[in-house]
């Protein structure tokens, strides 16, 4: 016979059972609800956070010493002079630019005569990295802005090494980015000089912090080599990056599991301990 | 009893700051390519200090925290958390746990446990949206059990001294036995 007090011990297990299955059955949206509340709770502490690095950098530099001061003022003469000869420069630069402009409204015009429709255009928001998470499993980022500032789950995010991920969820104020690292980030993409769509998927973040992906679905003619490596980069069949904006390095290629295609590894040019700003592609409508 | 629910606070509190300091160190070190895990933390106090009405909801909130901060199933660390505090509340009471080696002889098993469960987890269920390669896995569970070496140490000391400070730690522990 079970002694009292056992029972009386064994309760609490019980409920933890009991509340666990009725977890289970929960409805997802009202975990979805809960967790985005979590975020939202979260975000304010990584933003102060980063803010309060960005002010001990700022403070950090207000107390350099003689020495960095006199390198620093060394560096801004050598900028200044350089200033000077790109504003020598500026003459050519605008002529160029207002060639461009002619171009660019000749291939308008010629697109609206084929009715061929212009490619999809984004407006760019650039906004600043508060938290990085990068677990074995799921790498995100938290930037510091939110739906306040126009930002929607989906929408592509780049940097100046290129594509970074897309916004998986949106708070007042802050965003979440799946990085391209994530397994569960698929998209078109393209080797550099070739139009057929190949298969992007990330693939971690190995040993050494190397971001890592995967090139699926290659045509077997594509023969990347370590001496002569292929750039794979975005494809404008996704909607939400333009055309052109590079992924990483393909060095080799494998036979795919069904042998009708090639895969292999895709080093990522991405140095995602070093983003402090990215810049978010705001479809325009 | 009023002291009791003071009691919950301040370990809120204190698991809030600790989790949000291993995310800010996390944010940094991850370029390196591992990541500290360290889930057992967060138990401990709790069980230390508080009965299971309120120590359970510690626990549940502090694991519902962790799984939205690092991305795992939301529910997975508040009930491992909780059932951690249920059983560590019935073992940790006995025995003398200011002794160093007590917190770390609950928390290091709590953590593996934590490690090998989310593992089996990733590769069972969850297969297609998320991969812990082995190699990244091993490296984790090093670091993670280098670092819980002294955080192991020093969370249950710095809960004292604050329980000590605002007046709350001896009535606590007595309100208990």
């Amino acid at each position: 016979m079970v002694k009292k007090s056992d029972r009386r011990k064994s309760q609490p297990f019980l409920f933890l059972g009991l509340f666990l299955i009725a977890w289970w059955g929960l409805p997802a949206s009202w975990k979805v609800f809960t967790k985005s509340a979590f975020s939202e709770f979260h975000a304010p502490l990584w933003d102060l956070s980063s803010r309060t690095e960005d002010l001990s950098n700022y403070w950090g530099h207000l107390s350099d010493s003689k020495e960095t001061l006199i390198e620093k003022a060394k560096d801004y003469s050598r900028l200044k002079s350089d200033l000077e000869l790109q504003g020598d420069r500026s003459i050519a630069i605008e002529n160029e630019v207002v060639r461009l402009r002619r171009l660019k409204a000749s291939l308008e015009k010629l697109e609206s005569s084929l009715n061929l429709g212009s490619s999809q255009q984004f407006d760019p928001i650039v906004a600043r990295v508060s938290h990085r998470s990068l677990s074995g499993w799921w790498q995100k980022i938290t930037i510091r802005k939110g739906s306040s500032h126009g930002m929607k789950p989906g929408f592509g995010v780049i940097s100046n090494k290129g594509v970074v991920g897309r916004i998986k969820s949106v708070g007042l104020l802050s965003s979440e980015i799946e990085l391209i690292t994530n397994p569960s980030f698929r998209m078109v993409a393209h080797f550099a000089g070739d139009d057929r769509p190949v298969t992007f998927q990330g693939s971690g973040i190995a040993l050494g912090g190397r971001s890592v992906g995967l090139a699926l679905d290659v045509p077997h003619d594509l023969t990347p080599t370590p001496e002569k490596p292929q750039t794979l980069i975005s494809s404008d069949l996704s909607s939400i990056f333009p055309r052109g904006i590079p992924l990483g390095v393909v060095k080799d290629l494998g036979e795919g599991d069904e042998g009708l295609f090639k895969s292999g590894n895709v080093s990522l040019g991405l140095s995602l301990n070093q983003l402090m700003e990215v810049t978010v592609l705001v479809p325009r409508q | 009893m009023p002291k009791q629910n003071k009691t919950a606070f301040v370990l809120l509190g204190v698991n809030l700051l600790t989790l949000s300091l291993l995310g800010s160190i996390n944010s940094t070190i991850g370029q390196h390519g591992f990541f500290l895990y360290l889930p057992a933390l967060f138990f401990l106090p709790g069980a230390l200090y508080l009965d299971n009405a309120r120590g359970i909801p510690l626990a549940f909130l502090t694991g519902l925290l962790l799984d939205q901060q690092i991305e795992t199933i939301f529910g997975f660390h508040a009930f491992g958390l909780s059932l951690l505090h249920l059983l560590g509340s019935n073992w940790v009471r006995g025995v003398n746990y200011r002794k160093d080696f007590v917190t770390l002889v609950l928390q290091f098993p709590a953590n593996l446990l934590f490690f090998v469960l989310w593992i089996l987890w990733i590769k069972i269920f969850q297969d297609e949206v998320m991969d812990w390669a082995w190699g990244r896995w091993f490296i984790d569970l090093l670091a993670s059990s280098i670092a819980l070496i002294p955080l192991a140490i020093w969370m249950p000391r710095f809960v004292e001294s604050l329980l000590d400070l605002i007046h709350l730690s001896p009535e606590g522990r007595k309100e208990l036995s």
